[in-house]
């Protein structure tokens, strides 16, 4: 309830600042930027030209006729650039708060000798405290080290060398809660501007001062670095050979009336004014007014949904995009596994692999070793053990053992993975059954992870590991499917345990046990068929493959190198952020389509409108084509530019917020948007001119 | 009424059904591959590139293709109109006919360079054997086979994957006369010989009227009994010459120039029902065949077919519009019944400036193939039609000539549209647009623009500038809004290269002959470079894949869309001008 005055204030505001911008845009370099306003802007001043001429007795129609057209005109351009401005405003208002962060501090330099006598240091903190030498922060380099400590601000980006700690980056991601950032590892990335909360850290800097991810941020959401992007220009040449056909109709229009005038001994009919209307009707400039909001207004979008492109360009791609690589992980599934049976083979029970199962979980901290306890407790109501002083040796997993366990009580107890089991088991003389073969391959089959356990080299049973798919994301990727989107699920995991999760989760294929060069390949691989393939990442190994990437979506919370690859940051670090980015870039283009077609449509009312009140004193009869029954010549052309200038005012909500979008198939799509914007388009304009027509009778201005 | 519509379907369900394996012969010739004809041919091809110094295995990229295309007609075109302006000095010109005026010569030498064959004068009146036959025949030749030289660069450009040749323009415009034009010709020209078509170099002759008629102090002929007769004539001259073989070409190649002033509404042109038929199916025969092609090309015929639906659809309701209109008249004619409106047994309706022997259905049906494509051979005066009847032809060709359109250069006009409404649906539903595997990026967007609104401007300029000059008003047959369609005509017809004429209208002024002939080239060239710089892009681009959310090019929606968007260009460029026009006479008319 409290939010919403402050909202109407912030709004109020940015429209302050919007219809303030709307007048200094009327600058002519500002103007030129945007071919088809440009010729309303010149229309605008011809007729203001025409006005004071006929204040000097050169009359090219009645005087209040021109100065109202020159009037409508330059609210026409106002209007354009109000849309324009207020798209900006919420980027210019995101660019001052990011700005507020992005302060000089005074910087803690070091330099190689001093970091590597640091970490022999007993209070290695305490000895960069002392020996740093303090700088300020833009004349940090990259390349340059240093040292940030509790509550201090980090002066620049970079990777952290030494240490770890808690970082608040709500200054750029706008989100509270505090991150770890720590040395080695994909969580190694600081960004200058976000605070240190605890302990300390000594960084490497990655961009030198005015390139930083905050400057090239301000750059982005202020619309500074903006570049048109390949298909608006193509959609501005359409515009402009609209522009131009309608000119030259225009002008030829004029020689045909003095043709026929001449003809009937008349004076040519038309007046410059009305044809000066008739153009600016005409000529596309819905679109060509919203045209640079609605991609603005894109741009902005995205950034309220926390992520930073880095060009136009990308957005408009992750509207192409026809295959998704998502990380099984996170994406799919809920990051962990748990365990949810215990299977008992060569004669144990239950029970016996429950208790050295959970045995062999006690210290294991990892998710998945935690659910091992939980399980054990709900079936059989095990609980945990005191081990202290029990003679307990905890065998911690290594990469190479590929299992973890205890030696308690004089047995040993192991768990791990099939193959490392079945290898250990034999290698000591134990065995490894086929009833066991078969229960890890139902498993797999089933997308589980088996889990062997062992007591003095026997088998005892599998813990069933679970994949839990989640909720809702079936629904998402059958969405997906129907827009002729095709997803990709990679995995580390075995061939037959991804194929299982595949299908349970719906996706269009995967890519078993993955590696960064595999995702590499597939990505290749897709793009050499002709698709656009877009995919998340995070780690430093993702980079060649984001870089590969038509999209590619860098974790904020990811790498440097892997930031530096993609060509937009999740600042959640979200992996089914790559959804939305899709929905918006659809969204753009199709608010630009949309758009244009209604633009175009609306042609065929103003031509009912115009042609007759140009025309009829030559050809009464031509008063047939006066379908709207518009009162006379003047109101007709009136209305038909007030019109013009209005819908361009009513539009500026939808130009921001971009059409509804809904998954669907093309063609039922374009089905709906051919009746809503083509049909609507034809029809709307026919009863608001007449609206209008009816107004400025009622008030007898004609 | 049922007749009519039999008629109809006949002449409709003849030209699909040869235009269809038309395509693949010439998608087989155009590719080099063996075909029944190759025997003979293929040596006398040889020949040809030994004559004219030319690699049949150069594969040229599109800047040379291009060149190529530009330096053969600029040759084509200084070769023809010093032809035309020197024909008194020239051999065969037995009725010693003078050369024409340099602004006629450069007009006709740019109409029928351009494939348009708009025409100034009256063929048989003032041209020599040798400047119809190595003049104006070479041309109504070379200019098809030009034409779909340029489109197969273009399906070339659309097809490759990486590869940037588009093929020999050389090569293609050989292939194309000596299997396609000549064959197909010699086949026409046969069948108008049989029908009794003349095909000589003879003198004109003299022939006995079977009954004197007068001619009025005005030169207009009278009964010989009128009392308003000054003079009696008893005998006529009777052009002689290679008719036949002028006709079939003029026809085949959607040339449209004919050998006598009245076109094919002559009876040594068009002698016959059969030949009505004949010369008529060859109108659209190749144009609808080059669509046909284009989805065999693309190895994918339901493109061929979306596209072919698209023009037909549009046709089918010109077609049904003109025969609607000339059959009801006028309620002026229809007024007092002495003008006969039924279809019983004689032609009735508005039969001003049509043949007695074609009657109102022959008439229309001619005049909607003619127009749509890009032909602008007549067997009717399309001046006499009623308002809407005479509106329909000059909608026709100013769409860009792309229902059906001329050989070759209707399809890749078309084309053009077909990039464009692919762009506003791809838009539309959020995505790149992509057309057969190809993003539509700004370059070949900047193309397709071109071509889709080349005719349009061309129109309007052209009737823009003959409307500010105050001679123009001499040239009228008629004052008012149909002197002003007269106009419009003139620079339609010149604008779409089709070159069939409202009559009525007297072209032949300088003013009127450099506009026509500046517009006629500029419609011919302006697009051919943007099909060319097109092809060359689409080589470059690579195919993207296909996937359920690629926006199909070839179901009904897609038809339905294409249709909609070269109505809505030609509907926003031309309303002004047909609402001063046709809309204004026809209110006139039935107000």
């Amino acid at each position: 309830m409290t939010t919403t005055p402050m909202k109407d204030m912030a709004m109020s505001s940015l429209a302050k600042r919007a219809v303030f911008d709307a007048f200094v845009k009327l600058k002519p370099r500002e103007q030129a930027k945007n071919p088809v306003m440009l010729m309303v802007y010149i229309s605008a001043i011809l007729t203001l030209a025409l006005f004071v001429l006929s204040l000097f007795g050169i009359a090219d129609a009645q005087p209040g006729f021109i100065i109202a057209v020159s009037v409508v005109l330059w609210l026409t351009v106002l209007f354009a650039n109000f849309a324009e401005a207020i798209a900006e405003g919420r980027g210019k208002a995101q660019a001052d708060a990011l700005r507020a962060a992005k302060r000089d501090v005074m910087a803690h330099k070091l330099n190689e000798g001093l970091v590597a006598k640091g970490a022999h240091a007993d209070d290695p903190a305490e000895f960069f405290r002392i020996q740093a030498e303090e700088v300020n922060s833009a004349i940090l380099k990259k390349k340059d080290l240093f040292f940030v400590a509790a509550n201090e601000q980090i002066p620049a980006d970079g990777e952290i060398v030494m240490g770890a700690a808690s970082v608040d980056e709500s200054a750029i991601t706008g989100e509270s809660a505090p991150v770890i950032r720590e040395a080695g590892g994909d969580r190694s990335a600081v960004t200058g501007g976000t605070t240190v909360l605890s302990d300390w850290i000594v960084v490497r800097v990655t961009a030198d001062a005015g390139h930083s991810f905050l400057d090239q941020m301000i750059a982005m959401v202020e619309s500074a670095a903006r570049k048109k992007t390949p298909n608006e220009i193509a959609l501005e040449i359409l515009l402009i050979a609209l522009t131009i056909v309608f000119l030259i109709v225009s002008v030829s229009l004029f020689t045909y009336s003095a043709f026929g005038a001449g003809q009937a001994d008349m004076s040519n009919p038309t007046t410059i004014t009305s044809l000066v209307a008739l153009f600016v009707c005409l000529a596309p400039t819905t679109i060509g007014a919203l045209l640079s909001a609605i991609g603005i207004a894109g741009m902005s979008r995205l950034n309220q949904a926390n992520v930073l492109a880095m060009s136009g360009r990308a957005v408009e791609a992750a509207g192409d995009v026809d295959v998704l690589l998502l990380d099984k992980t996170g994406t799919i599934t809920l990051g962990n596994r748990q365990a949810s049976e215990f299977i008992p083979v060569d004669g144990a029970t239950e029970r016996e692999v429950a208790d050295a199962a959970q045995l062999a979980s006690l210290t294991d901290e990892t998710p998945e070793g935690r659910s091992i306890v939980v399980l054990a407790k709900e079936r059989f109501d095990i609980r945990a053990r005191v081990l202290e002083g029990s003679g307990m040796v905890t065998i911690p997993f290594t990469a190479q053992t590929r299992m973890s366990g205890v030696d308690f009580d004089g047995h040993e107890i192991r768990k791990g993975a099939a193959d490392a089991v079945k290898d250990y088991v034999e290698a000591h003389g134990g065995m490894y059954s086929s009833e066991c073969a078969k229960a890890v391959e139902d498993i797999s089959r089933a997308g589980g992870t088996p889990l062997l356990v062992t007591r003095d080299h026997r088998i005892l049973g599998v813990v069933y590991l679970k994949d839990i798919v989640k909720q809702g994301i079936k629904e998402n990727f059958a969405d997906l499917h129907t827009m002729g989107i095709k997803t990709v699920m990679i995995t580390g995991d075995n061939p037959m345990t991804a194929a299982a999760i595949a299908a349970e989760a719906g996706v269009d294929d995967f890519i078993a046990e993955a590696t960064p060069e595999t995702k590499l390949a597939a990505i290749r691989q897709y793009q050499a068929e002709g698709h656009m393939v877009a995919m998340t990442g995070d780690g430093t190994n993702d980079a060649p493959a984001l870089a590969q990437a038509d999209v590619a979506v860098a974790m904020n919370s990811g790498t440097q190198a892997a930031k530096e690859a993609g060509n937009m940051v999740d600042l959640d670090s979200s992996p089914t952020k790559l959804l939305d980015i899709v929905r918006i870039g659809k969204q753009l283009l199709m608010t630009r389509g949309s758009l244009t077609t209604f633009s175009i449509a609306n042609d065929v009312a103003k031509y009912f409108a115009i042609i007759p009140a140009l025309f009829v004193p030559l050809y009464p009869e031509l008063e047939a084509l006066n379908i709207m029954h518009l009162t006379s010549p003047l109101t007709a052309i009136m209305s038909a530019v007030i019109y013009n200038a209005l819908i361009i005012v009513a539009l500026i909500p939808l130009a921001l917020k971009g059409v509804k979008y809904r998954e669907a198939t093309s063609q039922s799509l374009l089905t709906r948007n051919l009746l809503v914007y083509g049909l609507g388009g034809i029809v709307l304009p026919f009863i608001a001119i007449k609206l209008l027509d009816m107004l400025i009778t009622l008030m007898g201005i004609a | 009424m049922m007749d009519e519509l039999l008629e109809y379907g006949v002449y409709v369900a003849l030209l699909v059904a040869l235009a269809i394996p038309l395509s693949a012969y010439i998608n087989k010739v155009m590719a080099g591959e063996k075909t029944p004809l190759s025997r003979v041919l293929v040596p006398v091809e040889n020949v040809v590139y030994k004559c004219i110094r030319v690699d049949k295995n150069e594969d040229m990229g599109w800047k040379k293709y291009l060149a190529n295309t530009l330096v053969f007609s600029i040759f084509s075109l200084v070769g023809l109109t010093a032809i035309l302006m020197l024909q008194g000095f020239l051999p065969f010109n037995p009725e010693g006919l003078p050369g024409q005026s340099w602004h006629l010569a450069f007009n006709t030498a740019s109409s029928f360079v351009t494939n348009t064959n708009w025409q100034s004068y009256s063929g048989e009146s003032s041209l020599s054997y040798f400047s119809q036959a190595i003049g104006l025949t070479v041309q109504n030749f070379v200019t098809p086979a030009v034409g779909i030289a340029v489109l197969f660069a273009l399906f070339r450009g659309l097809v490759s994957e990486g590869h940037l040749g588009l093929g020999n323009f050389f090569v293609d415009v050989t292939r194309a006369v000596l299997f396609i034009l000549i064959p197909l010709s010699l086949v026409v020209t046969m069948i108008d010989v049989w029908q009794g078509s003349p095909q000589n170099l003879n003198d004109y002759e003299s022939v006995q009227l079977l009954e004197p008629v007068g001619v009025d102090e005005e030169g207009n002929i009278v009964d010989a009994d009128d009392p308003a007769a000054v003079e009696t004539v008893d005998e006529a001259t009777v052009p002689m010459g290679p008719q036949a073989s002028q006709v079939a070409i003029k026809q085949l190649g959607t040339n449209g120039g004919g050998y006598n002033g009245v076109n094919s509404a002559s009876a040594l042109e068009n002698p016959t029902p059969l030949t009505n038929l004949v010369e008529c199916l060859s109108l659209l025969l190749i144009p609808v065949a080059c669509v046909f092609c284009f989805g065999r090309y693309v190895m994918d015929r339901r493109q061929g077919r979306a596209v072919f639906a698209a023009m037909f659809v549009v046709f089918l309701v010109s077609l049904v519009i003109v025969g609607v209109c000339e059959q009801m008249g006028t309620p002026q004619l229809a007024a007092d019944g002495q003008v006969y409106m039924g279809t019983d047994g004689q032609s009735g309706g508005n039969m001003e400036g049509k043949e007695t022997r074609f009657g109102v259905t022959d008439s229309a049906l001619w005049a909607t193939f003619t127009t749509s494509a890009s032909n602008g051979a007549v067997n009717s005066m399309h001046d006499s039609y009623t308002p809407l009847g005479g509106m329909i032809p000059i909608i026709l060709m100013a769409l860009g000539e792309v229902i059906f359109g001329g050989v070759g250069c209707g399809l890749y006009s078309m084309l053009g549209f077909v990039i464009l409404t692919v762009f506003i649906a791809g838009l539309m539903v959020g995505r790149t647009p992509e057309w057969l595997g190809k993003k539509i990026g700004p370059k070949e967007m900047r193309m397709a623009v071109i071509l889709c609104i080349t005719t349009p401007l061309l129109i309007l300029v052209g009737s823009a500038v003959m409307c500010l000059d105050p001679a123009t008003v001499d040239s009228l047959n008629n004052p008012g809004a149909h002197g002003f369609s007269e106009v419009l005509y003139a620079a339609t017809s010149a604008g779409g290269n089709n070159g069939s004429a409202f009559a009525g209208f007297n072209a032949n002024t300088p003013l009127i002959n450099v506009v026509l002939g500046l517009e006629m080239l500029a419609n011919r060239f302006i697009p051919i470079v943007a099909v060319c710089i097109l092809a060359g892009s689409l080589c470059t681009r690579p195919k993207v894949a296909v996937s359920a959310g690629t926006l199909s090019t070839c179901n009904t929606q897609f038809v339905f869309l294409l249709i909609l968007m070269v109505l809505l260009v030609g509907a926003l460029t031309m309303f002004p001008a047909l609402a001063l026009g046709p809309v204004a006479e026809h209110l006139m008319m039935v107000l």
